[in-house]
């Protein structure tokens, strides 16, 4: 008997597992049905309790996404209980695998913001692509605004972060490089600033309707959950954290500065004014960056360590603004980013250069990653050195800091 | 009677050496040598090497025969029986791994309500059919898949390297060669991969080239997973150690892949194919080395035994492979350390002194196992049919 049945053994063997899955398969819940899709969760702390607050779209049956967004908020001695609760209240699974960005208020950028993070890193997410965010008010009211912006106007808060000068610019926000940077010899990180502000467009006008531009996106039409006059804003400011807690707030010409110790910039616009010379009268010339190469050298001379940083950009005049055109400025044969322009252009990086290390040495931060530096290509030196130092934790005061800019003009 | 080819065997070699190299360990030699994994790899895959280099030199040595008959030889019929036991055990432990491997990595990446009863049963049914239909099959399935699985690691190599960098595999060796290299000596569960060749050896029709496609699969082998730490290091940095699910991770990291995603899914479906086929073939092992102890007419009741152990124990553990690295790194790797080196290096002691026992210099030591079974194993091949390099 048992013979004959193992002549059909691979039947009886496919025939096994569809017994145990089909069952499972027929009857088991489609997780549209069970979950809810969380877009950001905003975190805030009050009274020593964390305030979780989820931005969330539901899925239906018919397999399309209810496009309105919602929010929910709920408070927890930890991030995971609030999470928990937050799913009870909704009567939903959390479903955290698109979570596109993690909103925290200045009352957690204050304490050791990793520890918050923790719930999210060890979740199975994935943290290369949230994008952090920082506001200086309240994690919830920036979700409820952008929720109603995102509503009104189908913007996606992460691709507002993600086209925000302070990625342009190559200051990375996702938990990963967060990490990446805490986990690091100096500590530093960095994530964007996003405020949420009064939009005074919308209270002049009682229709409501679509208000900023550019950055900014306007509040939902008359929802009154968040006021409706209020709209989020990002200017392309940063913060710097170090050892995960908030160190300083980055404006965005900061921003722009700390840029140019970056490997690849592109499509990055500044303008230079007052430029004289050849075709140039005077003129505004905005120059845009086609490639930007920067590459630290760094090496010690005397015993102490000298970081040379060369920079090599590529630019294009992109915009000429002056009071007397003449033909000269359409010439093709005239060269666009002449000897004047081109010196324009260091000065403007040097400058750059010299506010981003007075930046850096005023608040003792290490944005421009000169530690690390030292450490993979003057390791034993750079130790030593460190170890000479009667307050380790100062070495950036010790660093010789250079820049030698080369400018090419492209088409 | 010849069950594999050279083809096949290049292909079982490379797909076990590399498979369960790409999962966990680099996390875990990142946080054990901070930050220091591809140094640490190296190191291992250098001593590794000492496994393929002896089965090799015997494989040549004794092209007809098999490892038991190897090990019969050299040690005596009791003492053979003895140490297939041991690998046997050995190729257990890896497969009873790669089952809860598998097991979280379906878990971490496809299916995060997935139950361990729905995935174990059909698992372990399969399991149980195929280690038990023999080598020939074994060989086929690795040819049908290998080619999927190095594809998927082919798509890992190259799109992590677009955003890798690698200045951040830098400085290595920072604290001194130590502390880069001899903490990897704990994480033996992932290293012995190359011992799936005492199955193939006797049993492979050796083509022309048999020696040569052999070493050119390990140095590749060396050369991918060499490759893969660099990159993995140079993509995760400092926060290395944080990525388990290394090589799905490394897929995530892609800016496009969380839109698309298409790539991270054919990686992820692919890497559970090869999790269940290293179960597969290092499950065989085992039933391989038990059956050469015991006997083929107990093929069933062994399939079922290894089977049983392999649910019971990744039952027992709650799939948590945390537990079992921490008995391996703890107990584990002393065993190994004997199964995977000590024993190869024996047996090539031991069947130098049968050379110099052919020549006439008997010693006293190789006089009373081996000359028994000479005359017993010289008969044995007359009886077998003559192939490859033998025919030739």
């Amino acid at each position: 008997m048992i013979n004959k049945l193992l002549r059909y053994k691979v039947i009886i063997v496919i025939g096994l597992l569809l017994v145990i899955f089909l069952p499972g398969v027929l009857v088991g819940d489609l997780d549209s049905k069970t979950d809810a899709i969380i877009v950001s969760v905003g975190i805030d702390k009050a009274e020593e309790k964390y305030e979780v607050t989820l931005q969330y779209l539901l899925p239906t049956q018919s397999g399309q996404f209810n496009k309105k967004l919602d929010v929910l908020s709920s408070k927890s001695g930890e991030i995971s209980s609030a999470i928990s609760d937050l799913s009870l209240k909704l009567g939903k699974n959390i479903g955290l695998s698109h979570c596109r960005s993690i909103v925290i208020s200045d009352e957690i950028a204050k304490e050791d913001t990793v520890k918050t993070y923790d719930y999210f890193s060890r979740f199975k997410l994935n943290t290369n692509h949230i994008s952090l965010i920082y506001t200086p008010k309240s994690a919830k009211e920036f979700l409820k605004t952008s929720t109603d912006s995102q509503n009104a106007l189908l913007i996606d808060i992460g691709d507002s972060v993600d086209l925000s000068s302070v990625k342009l610019r190559g200051m990375q926000t996702f938990l990963n490089d967060f990490y990446i940077g805490y986990f690091s010899p100096s500590g530093c990180s960095h994530m964007g600033y996003i405020d949420v502000k009064e939009d005074e467009e919308k209270q002049e006008s009682s229709g409501g309707g679509q208000g900023g531009g550019g950055q900014e996106s306007g509040g939902g039409e008359g929802d009154e959950k968040s006021g409706g006059t209020k709209k989020i804003s990002n200017e392309g400011k940063a913060v710097v954290f170090k050892k995960g807690k908030k160190v300083m707030v980055l404006e965005k010409e900061d921003v722009e500065a700390f840029g140019w110790f970056l490997k690849d910039i592109t499509n990055e616009t500044i303008t230079i004014k007052n430029v004289l010379g050849d075709q140039y009268k005077n003129a505004a010339v905005g120059v845009q960056i086609i490639d930007n190469k920067a590459k630290a050298k760094v090496y010690f001379k005397e015993g102490s360590p000298v970081y040379d940083l060369k920079i090599r950009v590529t630019v294009r005049v992109s915009e000429v603004e002056q009071d007397d055109y003449g033909l000269e400025n359409f010439d093709l044969l005239k060269e666009n980013v002449n000897k004047v322009l081109n010196a324009a252009v260091i000065r403007k990086i040097e400058e750059d250069f010299n506010r981003a290390i007075a930046l850096s040495l005023q608040h003792n931060v290490d944005i421009i990653d000169a530690y690390n530096n030292f450490y993979k290509y003057r390791t034993h030196q750079f130790k030593k050195f460190i170890d000479r130092l009667p307050n380790p934790d100062e070495y950036m005061q010790h660093i010789t800091f250079k820049v030698n800019v080369d400018v090419r003009g492209g088409i | 009677m010849k069950s594999v080819t050279t083809r096949q065997t290049c292909l079982i070699i490379l797909f076990t050496a590399i498979t369960f190299k790409l999962m966990f360990l680099p996390s875990l030699l990142s946080g054990a040598t901070k930050n220091n994994a591809p140094a640490a790899i190296v190191f291992l895959g250098i001593i590794e090497l000492i496994i393929p280099a002896i089965l090799l030199f015997l494989s040549n040595k004794y092209p007809d025969m098999t490892f038991k008959e190897i090990l019969g030889k050299a040690f005596g019929k009791s003492v053979a029986k003895v140490v297939l036991i041991l690998f046997s055990i050995h190729f257990l432990l890896r497969t009873i791994a790669a089952f809860i491997g598998y097991y979280l990595y379906l878990y971490f990446t496809l299916y995060s309500d997935l139950q361990w009863l729905a995935f174990a049963v059909p698992m372990i049914l399969v399991l149980l059919y195929v280690i038990t239909t023999g080598l020939k099959n074994i060989g086929r399935l690795v040819e049908i898949f290998v080619p999927l699985v190095m594809i998927a690691v082919v798509f890992i190599l190259v799109f992590a390297s677009v955003p890798a960098d690698l200045s951040n595999v830098l400085p290595i060796f920072a604290d001194g060669v130590a502390s880069a290299t001899i903490p990897a000596l704990d994480f033996t569960l992932w290293t012995g991969n190359f011992l799936v060749y005492i199955m193939i050896m006797g049993n492979v029709k050796r083509s022309k080239h048999h020696n040569r496609s052999v070493i050119i699969t390990i140095v590749v082998t060396v050369m991918i997973i060499t490759l893969f730490y660099l990159l993995y290091t140079a993509l995760f940095s400092y926060n290395a150690s944080n990525y388990g699910q290394s090589n799905s991770d490394m897929i995530s990291i892609l800016p496009q892949s969380s839109d698309v995603a298409s790539i991270y899914w054919l990686v992820a479906v692919v890497w559970c194919i090869a999790m269940f086929l290293y179960c597969i073939v290092f499950g065989a092992c085992s039933q391989y080395c038990i059956q050469e102890a015991v006997g083929t007419k107990y093929k069933w009741q062994i399939g079922v035994l290894i089977c049983v152990i392999v649910l019971a124990v990744s039952v027992g553990l709650n799939f948590d492979i945390s537990k079992l690295i921490k008995i391996g790194k703890e107990y584990g790797k002393y065993y190994d350390y004997i199964v995977q080196f000590a024993i190869p290096i024996l047996l090539l002691i031991f069947s130098f002194r049968l050379k110099s026992d052919r020549s006439g210099a008997k010693t006293e030591e190789a006089q009373t196992p081996l000359d028994s079974r000479e005359s017993q194993l010289q008969q044995n091949r007359k009886l077998r049919k003559p192939h490859g390099r033998s025919a030739r």
